[in-house]
């Protein structure tokens, strides 16, 4: 499958590097050896974790197409880390993770995970790269 | 007095509720263009819809304040239209300083701003774009938006417009 890293995806790690939620050290040795997982997804064990992967569920319940990605105690943070992807047609598009401090947080980054993911479906996106 | 009934059609209902939900944010003193705009993104997708029924459910300010910063983060997500990217290789080396960038350059524009404006409240009037809005735009590396910049340039006397990654690549010297 491949990997899109979306224009929120980017603008994410931008503010998680800044808010020194994660260090960059913390990408390359735990978030991306993570996410490249997806270009055999769904093969890898770890998609039958619970708590590394699970279905996106919003304030109105399951959300279409919708998976997060998760990280527990990471980073200098020692942050709860959840990266939002949508799974279409045979590509995972990475979108904007946050850091999981409330269930309230969570479902305002959820409802915001919604709209990316109609607008990925319209073709309303913006692509900066591949994993 | 009477009660009027209900709808039972859901696109009906969910109409209804955004209209409330606009009038308590004109009550509350949020900007007509903000709420216009909101009640029109949300008619078209539910997880604006879903953010602006999580604002009337709220009571603590804060968190309404993080609320009304998501549904304008999204209207302007959603009113970008086309699909593009930049046609950039922006590599990881390079994410640092584009950061830091990035925070250098809206540390730039709210001198400017304060120095015509005085405050982000005027400059939410000027622009309507809500303060909480404002707020988290200038407290947060993400590269601005278009939408954003163009407000900002139409109400205030900024140096320049930057919305590009080249824009941020490069030592801030």
């Amino acid at each position: 499958m491949d990997i899109v890293i979306t224009r929120e995806a980017l603008n994410s790690y931008l503010n998680l590097l800044h808010g020194h939620h994660i260090s960059r050290s913390t990408y390359e040795t735990f978030l991306r050896p993570d996410i490249l997982l997806l270009h055999d997804y769904p093969d890898p064990v770890e998609f039958d974790r619970s708590r590394f992967w699970s279905p996106a569920k919003g304030r109105r319940g399951r959300i279409q197409n919708g998976f997060k990605m998760k990280w527990h105690n990471i980073g200098p943070g020692r942050v709860q880390l959840r990266l939002p992807v949508a799974v279409i047609d045979d590509t995972a598009y990475l979108s904007e993770a946050y850091v999981k401090d409330s269930r309230k947080k969570e479902l305002r980054e959820l409802a915001r995970f919604d709209v990316h993911i109609e607008r990925i479906r319209r073709g309303n996106y913006t692509e900066e790269g591949r994993l | 007095m009477q009660t009027a009934p209900k709808t039972d059609n859901p696109e009906s209902r969910r109409l209804m509720n955004l209209y409330r939900v606009a009038y308590e944010m004109d009550r509350q003193g949020l900007p007509e263009e903000f709420i216009v705009a909101a009640v029109e993104t949300a008619q078209d997708y539910l997880g604006v819809y879903d953010l602006m029924m999580m604002w009337r459910e709220e009571s603590e300010e804060g968190e309404r304040d993080e609320i009304v910063a998501d549904i304008q983060d999204v209207i302007d997500a959603c009113s970008e239209g086309e699909p593009h990217g930049e046609g950039v290789t922006i590599r990881l080396d390079d994410l640092d300083q584009i950061g830091q960038n990035i925070r250098a350059f809206k540390n730039e524009l709210l001198r400017q701003v304060e120095d015509e404006c005085g405050t982000l409240t005027e400059l939410s009037e000027r622009t309507g774009i809500p303060l909480p809005s404002l707020s988290r735009f200038f407290n947060s590396s993400s590269k601005p938006r278009l939408a954003t910049m163009l407000k900002i340039k139409e109400a205030v006397e900024v140096d320049e417009v930057k919305v590009a990654w080249e824009d941020f690549k490069g030592r801030n010297d």
